[in-house]
């Protein structure tokens, strides 16, 4: 039997905070970021009709985020690590003290995910959203036990990035 | 600790970065009633150009020739409708597909813009060197008597001639440009997909 569809609220609820982190990791420019958090999310409203739930709702979504994230790194010439504009996390609407806990750690983290090459970039920010190997292979198109190899490869860049930055 | 909760843990950070979502949801609720009424928009403007032209048709002051145009952009209003709605739906692209798809996608796009440009450009010599041979075979069958006539023929071949080098010189640069954007998704698709 066919998923019901939801509506674009529902996955704005569910997946909201998801896609802003996908764009907050391949865009630093804070404006440019809320462009692409939107594209991601009109792309999202069209498609939905044909979400048939195959896939999770999860997987639909961050599959069309990432399409537009690597259509996005691609249409970019600029130099990300040139970029003068202020390195921030997606948005700040935590409170003061756990919003500077949570900014030591997760700016160190965020800045790392910038810093991976894109292929890396796209496993890491899928595999801490928490999605499976099986997942990722469906989102990224290629095989379970590439993404396993990969997988452990960026793990370890990630990890010596943010040994260096400690 | 070990290597998998050391993961979790950088997966816990990762995911309690905070996210203004009722801004989020303000914007996107704004971007789609833009987007439904620039819909309802373009509809009633073509039903309104449909109906100027039925209103017109019979009209005393209507001659054949607005007729025609009538027709034409009647039966042209349709398709480009129907086109301009799937544009805005985005279905030129499978936006849903896996981002190796998408790559892939791109990459046949460009590479059909490339050939694209090559047929132009083949069209375009084809089509100098034909009218080229045809002048050359009118002038020695029908040599002018009035040398001032050879002369205004000779310029408007040199314009023709100018034309058609700026033409395939643009052809040329579409073809570098795809080629170009070409690079760039195989570069992509050589990070991103299986090896």
């Amino acid at each position: 039997m066919a998923a019901s569809v939801p509506t674009l609220e529902q996955v704005i609820a569910a997946h909201g905070a998801a896609i802003a982190r996908v764009a907050g990791a391949f865009e630093r420019n804070p404006a440019r970021r809320d462009e692409l958090v939107q594209d991601i999310l009109m792309a999202i409203w069209q498609a939905l009709p044909r979400f048939r739930g195959e896939a999770s709702l999860q997987t639909f979504v961050l599959r069309i985020a990432h399409n537009h994230a690597v259509d996005h790194v691609a249409r970019e010439t600029r130099d990300l690590a040139r970029d003068e504009l202020s390195p921030e996390l997606p948005d700040g609407s935590a409170g003061p003290e756990r919003h500077a806990g949570l900014r030591s750690q997760a700016e160190r983290l965020l800045d790392a995910v910038r810093r991976l090459p894109l292929g890396q970039r796209e496993l890491v920010t899928l595999a801490l959203e928490g999605l499976s190997h099986q997942d990722i292979a469906d989102v990224l198109g290629i095989s379970v036990n590439n993404v396993a190899v990969r997988l452990s490869r960026a793990r370890a860049t990630l990890k010596s990035m943010l040994g260096e930055s400690a | 600790m070990s290597g998998s909760d050391d993961w979790s843990e950088l997966g816990a950070t990762w995911r309690a970065q905070p996210v203004d979502l009722p801004r989020l949801r303000r914007e996107t609720h704004w971007k789609t009633w833009r987007m439904r009424l620039a819909v309802a928009s373009e509809l009633a403007a073509s039903l309104f150009l449909f109906g100027f032209m039925v209103w017109a048709w019979d009209r005393p002051d209507t001659t054949d020739l607005h007729r025609y145009w009538f027709a034409l952009c009647a039966v042209a209003l349709l398709p480009l409708l129907r086109l301009s709605l799937s544009a805005r739906r985005g279905l030129w692209q499978a936006s849903d597909d896996t981002v190796v798809g998408l790559l892939r996608l791109r990459i046949a796009r460009a590479r059909s813009g490339e050939r694209l440009g090559w047929i132009t450009i083949g069209v375009t010599v084809a089509m100098l060197v034909a009218a080229s041979i045809w002048v050359a075979l009118f002038e020695h069958l029908h040599p002018p008597a009035d040398p001032a006539h050879a002369v205004r023929r000779l310029w408007k071949l040199a314009g023709l001639l100018l034309f058609c080098f700026a033409w395939i010189g643009g052809s040329y640069w579409y073809i570098r440009a795809r080629r170009r954007e070409r690079a760039r998704w195989e570069a992509l698709l050589r990070e991103v997909g299986d090896s």
